[in-house]
């Protein structure tokens, strides 16, 4: 049998890299909607403000194409951890957040940064739930 | 599902890398097939059975029908 060639591996490792230059880029654009009027522009500059919206909006279309484009180059097996791992992600802030929005009208829990926090419990719950799939068919 | 994979591939004196190069997938699916934790699709049987010049019953025993 002929030398592998790192086809898939290839494939992957390009396709993964691509998906990380989106990622960067569009943190970027985040950091330049969220800092540009305190530090680039004058506040309550409109313009500017709705550009780099736009900025930040097309940055994240194209995340999403590159995350779909690596969910494709990945094998079966890849894919189906990688689904297991979303469905898991989906349900959590669902499970979590209709009982966190209840204790926020109460009065109970913080409703500043609600949103950082929903976005930091399921990157958390992705990560765990991904490399726990992962080790399962090692 | 229970497969003759690991037996085929050793007969072949190849390792799970090279099979999983020529399957054009990871070594982890290779590796998690032969173990029976996960079982390959109808296009991936196909291949592995092209591949190996076998028909898919030959690779892949179903085991509803032996009992």
């Amino acid at each position: 049998m002929k030398t592998p060639n790192k086809r898939y591996e290839s494939r992957v490792a390009k396709s993964t890299l691509k998906l990380c230059y989106w990622s960067v880029a569009w943190v970027l654009a985040i950091a330049l909607l969220a800092l540009g009027e305190d530090f680039l522009w004058e506040d309550a500059s409109t313009v500017p403000t709705v550009i780099a919206f736009a900025i930040a909006v097309l940055v994240g279309i194209g995340m999403v194409i590159a995350y779909k484009n690596y969910v494709t180059a990945l094998d079966e097996l890849q894919k189906k951890v990688l689904l297991e791992a979303m469905s898991i992600t989906l349900g959590v802030p669902l499970a979590v957040g209709g009982p966190y929005s209840i204790m926020v009208e109460h009065g109970v829990a913080p409703s500043e940064k609600w949103f950082a926090y929903l976005i930091i419990l399921m990157s958390l719950t992705f990560f765990a739930s991904f490399f726990a799939g992962m080790r399962r068919y090692k | 599902m229970k497969n003759r994979l690991k037996v085929l591939r050793a007969e072949r004196d190849w390792t799970q890398a090279q099979l999983a190069e020529a399957l054009d997938v990871s070594r982890q699916t290779i590796n998690a097939i032969e173990t029976g934790k996960f079982d390959p699709s109808l296009t991936l049987a196909f291949r592995a059975a092209r591949l190996f010049g076998l028909a898919i019953e030959d690779i892949f025993l179903d085991e509803e029908r032996r009992e």
